[in-house]
């Protein structure tokens, strides 16, 4: 997925969606702010409005305003109070923090509460004028603490910060997870679009052949025939010459019936396969083809392997292998290996021989492709197509100091 | 029996005279930002008035102002809080707010600048910085400034 494509389907929707999330919230945080905020001015108003009434209470009793005040210093959210004849001098006044009394005389006269900041948070000031029996006139300066609004308003930040932080986190293993989904879908179907593309090419190849070894094999018999009637009926001087023309035309016929069973499409008929069994029969049978007598042969396995699978084709895949790792060891060792990995089953065939370039190991599974003098280019090919119609895999890769290796990996054996 | 009679008396009475816990005296003077001054000059003298139930000193300079000549008494801040030494006869810049009681004149300082330094003791409003806020880990000060 190009990365255009990765930002307009998976981080824009992931954008969009927190934009919105955080329109909402913010909009929201705003609302119930403005909300509470109004709440709690009101209940300060109310509280107010009691003080008030009690402190002209007690003055009206004759209490002294600095007395008066004295009572109401240690309440909790009063920072601070002051009371003030008609002409706003201070008379009296109290304050929770020395000599904090941020009164000034620009604020005389405000009809409408207020709030400062303070280090001690926001503080809501308020003066309010009342008249005792008497005539006297008073005025109440209060500065009542909003600590708790600001207290509960962080701690919404805090949620709100979390809450977007958890969003963030959330949003983002799922759009990797989505994005992982969809990579690993499209890696499929392009693996399907391969694998078909490829099964195009091997029946295309197939009748192919087929036509090439139906066209030659006709002319072919006529050609032996002759070649048998020459035998038999001409010249006797000539009868040593016709001889290695007959060998030529059954070659040429034999080539074509391998080409012709090779590329015949796999349908594999499964059964139990003992791993051991196949290897064994298939060293049984193209051992011989070592080149040199000093090339030792060796099957490891743990714990018997067993797959399932085609026998014969099976067969067919590690003849192909072995004689290969034969053919490329003139001295030295070819192992085959076999062993439980999870539920697939992996069969290694190594050599010590002379090796595979890295250019040539790209195209070793592709047809007609071969590194010996004498090969067709299709042995593995073919044994691709086997292990693949079994639902494996086979690689090929440079052995550990050495040689070549060639790893295939298998579905094990169906259970119950 | 008596002599009990007039301890619990004497106690009551005593009682009476503090104040309750948790609360505080009405203050003589507070931070009034409408009567801020600032001055210039020598300290002459350092207190260190026993405040807070005498739990802790608190310290006084008296100042002599450079051009008048007049003598200040300036409240700077529980001896804690301030974290430099102040000598007499040093130089000192301050911003506070102006009262006079007894015929003194005083102030409550709200900045103090000695030696190049520039100590925050209250808010613009007055707020002690001793008791919370930014700055309120030993006398907040900055660079040359005031």
């Amino acid at each position: 997925m190009k990365r255009k494509d990765f930002f307009l389907f998976f981080v824009l929707p992931f954008i969009g969606i927190l934009v919105i999330v955080l329109t909402f919230v913010v909009v929201n945080r705003a609302f119930i702010k403005k909300k509470t905020e109004d709440l709690v001015h009101e209940q300060v108003l109310a509280a107010a409005e009691i003080l008030r009434v009690n402190v002209s209470h007690f003055l009206e009793e004759g209490m002294a305003p600095g007395r008066v005040l004295g009572l109401y210093a240690g309440e909790k959210n009063i920072y601070y109070m002051a009371l003030l004849d008609d002409g706003e001098n201070i008379l009296a006044w109290v304050s929770r923090y020395e000599g904090y009394l941020p009164f000034s005389k620009k604020d005389a006269g405000r009809l409408e509460p207020w709030v400062i900041e303070s280090p001690a948070g926001k503080i809501f000031n308020l003066l309010a004028p009342f008249e005792l029996g008497d005539g006297r006139v008073y005025v109440l300066y209060l500065g009542y603490s909003l600590a708790s609004l600001d207290q509960m308003l962080a701690r919404a930040d805090r949620n709100f910060v979390a809450v977007l932080l958890m969003l963030g986190a959330v949003g983002a293993v799922f759009f990797t997870g989505l994005f992982g989904l969809q990579k690993r879908y499209l890696a499929k179907e392009r693996e399907a679009e391969a694998e078909k593309k490829e099964k195009e090419r091997f029946r295309e190849i197939s009748a192919f052949t087929s036509a090439v070894a139906h066209e030659i094999k006709n002319p072919l018999n006529s050609l032996n025939l002759m070649f048998e009637l020459l035998q038999k009926k001409g010249p006797p001087e000539l009868r040593d010459d016709v001889a290695p023309g007959k060998a030529e035309v059954r070659r040429i016929s034999d080539v074509i019936d391998r080409f012709s069973r090779e590329l015949k499409p796999i349908r594999p008929a499964r059964e139990r396969v003992a791993v051991r069994e196949v290897v064994e029969a298939a060293w049984r049978s193209v051992g011989g083809e070592c080149l040199g007598p000093g090339v030792e042969f060796r099957y490891e396995e743990t714990e018997p392997v067993a797959i399932e699978a085609d026998r014969n084709l099976m067969l067919q895949v590690l003849q192909n292998l072995i004689r290969n790792a034969c053919q490329a060891t003139e001295e030295g060792r070819v192992t085959v290996s076999a062993r439980r990995a999870r539920k697939r089953v992996v069969i290694r065939v190594e050599d010590t021989g002379r090796g595979l370039p890295e250019e040539a190991r790209e195209r070793l599974f592709d047809p007609f492709v071969t590194t010996k003098d004498k090969g067709m280019g299709i042995g593995l090919y073919v044994s691709r197509k086997i292990v693949e119609a079994h639902g494996g895999h086979i690689s090929a890769a440079g052995g550990a100091e050495r040689g070549t290796v060639f790893t295939i990996t298998m579905p094990e054996e169906a259970h119950g | 029996m008596k002599r009990l009679a007039i301890v619990m008396a004497l106690l009551l009475a005593a009682a009476a005279l503090l104040p309750a816990k948790g609360r505080q005296r009405p203050q003589e003077h507070f931070y009034s930002v409408d009567s801020e001054r600032r001055i210039e000059g020598t300290i002459k003298d350092l207190l260190f008035e026993p405040r807070y139930q005498d739990r802790a000193p608190f310290l006084v300079l008296v100042v002599e102002e450079k051009d008048t000549g007049a003598l200040y008494r300036v409240e700077v801040s529980p001896a804690w809080f301030f974290g430099r030494d102040l000598h007499k006869g040093e130089s000192v810049k301050i911003l506070g707010s102006y009262y006079a009681k007894d015929g003194v004149d005083n102030l409550i300082a709200r900045q103090l600048q000695a030696g190049g330094e520039t100590f925050r003791l209250r808010d613009s409003r007055g707020f002690p910085t001793w008791r919370g806020g930014p700055g309120a880990r030993k006398g907040w000060r900055r660079g040359p400034g005031m």
